[in-house]
């Protein structure tokens, strides 16, 4: 018998509190910080603080979820991981820097995310929704994979589409988002 | 869509989508679906950013001191155990050996310590031979992906480069137990000696007490001889003394030459010799079998062989030769040039200031704080590092790995045969070879150059140019802040966010780089394999010469679009020069 799966772990609400923890941490605790560490210019000890703060609220929370699949348990954990990078920005009022393409720690560029506002004061931000909206599921799938920097051949294989077809859409849904910003 | 609207990229894409995920907007259903997404893309695929073994080990140790105040103030764990148990703090072991009490406060930590889940490290094939996480045999390691993204996703060529296959390392490396040394036993005689100067010993089976003292031109020798086997069995030992000027010689020998040969040495409780000095200038210890343990050692020169038994020196300052035939060597806080020769057993030092240099045949080396250059051979075993600085720093292992982190040289050169690589936090030149395995390294500022025979390659931050001559393996090169010259054999080379000029060379695999910012130029060819360069640079900078025999060549940049099959593309705009060739494969510039 292999061995049992992390969301059955946390389902068993008998199982030792700190051996969870540890279980956690390493299932998940890697995953997250990878995560954070690409895509927010964050200091290594911040992020680990937001994967720590995290673990203890599942565990702190496991009385009260059960989770029937993997993926269910990965996105409440995930969920919490993004609930807690909020209220970092939120918290140290500061803007978060995406990582732009050119990695050069002298000469860095980093473009500051605008400040939490209201989609319909952020055209940019406005546009993209809407364009969401209307979108497929594999389609948002292909427009958060390809903007990450995954390969088409990656995204196929989420997606189950060729890759010569979301080359295409991925073009055309940003040449839509592109022509609403700029409100064409 | 007109040609005057900017079409948004990529990176403009994932920051708003950035905005859009951390927006705070509650019960908004786009929102929470599209963090569910992420989340099984995040989860399900390679991350792409990872902390290295050693970076691991201190977050898990941070991780530790989380819980332990996590602990402390909300009492999450509930149940602590008896604070006498073993594996305790080092200071608290330090403050019961001197003071004989514990504050409450320690008390409180100690039994919360214990009570901390024991996290789990990875273990190689052969159980767990690091104390901290290393880099696994496997590429499958869900902690430590060697590849960063997964190159079956390329295109079908046909080919698979085949992972290496390792040499397992000895499961058995030699693990001395002998006898601790019990000072609790009363000793024969006690003798004294004034203005010694030089100190030479012979003994047989006995256990050593080396302490060095201060203020005092006496030597103190207290022994006890004559050992009692577990059957009873007497072995009888004489002890014999001589002064010559400022030297004293110290002879502890059988009585009888053939007990030699009747006795299971490890049945003995061992002979005991206590030997207490002021500062020398020679201090020289033959001895059998035992246990030696050294304390505060001052001497121009210290040198000591032991046949069967571990050896620990504590606060030493000398210039030191050892020689261990069969044993462990513990050296903490040594000062002055150390020599190392050890057969069979595992060398731990810590705090040494002063050239090192070590020969082992079958154990592992693990070094931490020192001062000055190394050398280090192992034949089987490994070799773990932290904290070293100094001239030179060179590393031989036939078989085992390296994982060494927070290494500041001149020139650090690892040569290993069969055996993983691992090197994080890294300012020196760092020249590598490898037969068969894996290398990780991660945070390098100087010219990194590694030749392997068969092994992936993982880099990550790099500083400095990139020298990479590949057999069989994959590499992949994120974050380079140099020029990159690599040439495969049989090798898929991915490349991703550099700023430097390109050279890259494989016969059969593919080359693909992304979020590439070229200063002068890019030369890209593969025999067999596709060619894709997504380039930074503004396509009225470029000038390219992009061919293949059987493929299709593509040129999709900017307002730029062209493409040809089973032929050639030439550009001429700019001052960057991009030449790609494939004899069979594609060739795509973004």
């Amino acid at each position: 018998m292999g061995p049992q799966p992390q969301y059955q772990l946390y389902n068993d609400k008998k199982k030792n509190a700190r051996e969870l923890l540890g279980e956690l941490f390493t299932t998940f605790g890697s995953r997250l910080f990878g995560y954070a560490k690409k895509r927010w210019t964050l200091e290594d000890d911040a992020i680990w603080d937001l994967v720590y703060k995290t673990l203890f609220k599942l565990i702190e929370v496991r009385d009260k979820y059960t989770f029937e699949s993997a993926e269910k348990f990965q996105g409440f954990v995930f969920s919490v991981f993004i609930n807690y990078l909020k209220n970092y920005f939120r918290d140290h009022q500061s803007n978060p820097i995406v990582q732009t393409t050119d990695f050069n720690n002298e000469n860095q560029q980093q473009i500051p995310v605008e400040k939490e506002e209201n989609v319909t004061e952020n055209k940019s931000l406005k546009a993209l929704v809407e364009v969401l909206e209307t979108l497929e599921d594999w389609q948002r799938i292909l427009v958060l994979m390809r903007s990450d920097g995954y390969s088409y051949a990656e995204i196929a294989r989420y997606v189950n589409k060729p890759e010569n077809q979301l080359k295409v859409y991925y073009q055309r849904i940003k040449e839509q988002i592109s022509r609403k910003i700029h409100g064409e | 869509m007109e040609n005057n609207t900017p079409l948004i990229s990529d990176n403009e894409l994932r920051q708003l989508l950035n905005q859009f995920i951390l927006m705070d907007a509650p019960n908004n259903a786009l929102q929470m679906q599209i963090t569910d997404m992420e989340a099984t893309i995040t989860m399900n695929t390679l991350p792409v950013s990872m902390a290295g073994a050693v970076l691991q080990e201190t977050l898990l140790r941070k991780f530790r001191y989380k819980l332990l105040k996590k602990a402390l103030f909300k009492g999450l764990i509930i149940s602590t155990t008896a604070a006498a148990a073993g594996g305790a703090w080092l200071t608290l072991k330090r403050t019961t050996a001197e003071s004989g009490t514990i504050s409450s406060v320690q008390a409180v930590k100690h039994e919360l310590k214990n009570a901390l889940p024991e996290i789990p490290f990875p273990t190689d094939n052969n159980g767990t031979l690091f104390t901290r996480p290393v880099m696994p045999l496997t590429s499958a390691s869900p902690l430590l992906p060697l590849t960063g993204r997964d190159f079956s996703s390329l295109p079908d060529l046909g080919f698979t480069p085949h992972a290496p296959s390792f040499i397992p390392l000895q499961k058995n490396l030699f693990e001395w137990n002998n006898t601790p040394l019990n000072t609790a036993s009363v000793l024969d005689s006690v003798l004294q000696f004034n203005n010694i100067k030089k100190i030479v010993v012979n003994t047989d089976y006995c256990n050593l007490s080396l302490k060095g003292i201060t203020g005092s031109n006496k030597t103190q020798i207290a022994y006890k001889i004559g050992s009692t086997s577990e059957n009873n069995r007497k072995y009888k030992q004489k002890i014999s003394w001589r002064v010559e000027g400022d030297q004293l010689f110290v002879n502890i020998e059988p009585e009888k030459k053939k007990n030699h040969f009747s006795f299971n040495f490890k049945e003995l409780e061992g002979a005991l010799l206590s030997i207490e000095m002021p500062e020398l200038e020679l201090l020289k210890i033959t001895n059998h079998n035992g246990n030696i343990a050294g304390q505060n050692i001052q001497s121009a020169m210290l040198s000591l062989k032991n046949e069967y038994g571990n050896v620990s020196l504590e606060n030493t300052q000398a210039e030191t030769d050892l020689t261990l035939h069969n044993g462990n060597l513990a050296i903490k806080h040594i000062k002055g040039t150390l020599k190392v020769a050890v057969e069979y057993g595992n060398t731990s030092l810590s705090d040494a200031e002063g050239n090192v240099q070590s020969v082992q045949h079958s154990g592992h080396f693990s070094g931490e704080n020192i001062i000055g250059s190394c050398s280090l051979k192992t034949e089987y075993g490994n070799v773990s590092l932290n904290t070293l600085k100094g001239n030179t720093c060179t590393i031989d292992i036939h078989n085992g790995h390296c994982a060494a982190s927070l290494l500041q040289f001149d020139r650090a050169v690892f040569n290993l045969e069969y055996g993983n690589l691992s090197l994080s936090n890294i300012t020196s030149p760092v020249y590598a070879t490898l037969h068969n395995g894996n290398t990780a390294i991660e945070n390098v500022i100087g010219e990194t150059t590694i030749t392997t025979e068969y092994g992936q390659q993982s880099l990550l931050n790099l500083k400095g140019n990139l020298n990479l001559k590949l057999g069989t393996g994959n590499a992949s090169c994120q974050f380079i802040n140099g020029n990159a010259n690599i040439k495969g054999t049989y090798s898929n080379i991915s490349l991703s966010t550099l700023s430097g000029d390109l050279a890259v060379s494989t016969e059969t695999g593919n080359i693909s780089g992304s979020a590439i910012t070229l200063k002068n130029s890019a030369s890209l060819k593969s025999e067999r394999g596709n060619i894709m360069l997504q380039t930074t640079n503004d396509m009225e900078s470029l000038s390219c010469n992009l061919n293949t025999e059987y493929g299709k060549v593509n040129i999709r940049k900017n307002a730029t679009s062209m493409s040809k099959q089973n032929g050639g593309l030439v550009v001429n705009k700019g001052s960057i020069n991009i030449t790609a060739y494939t004899q069979t494969g594609n060739v795509l510039l973004e």
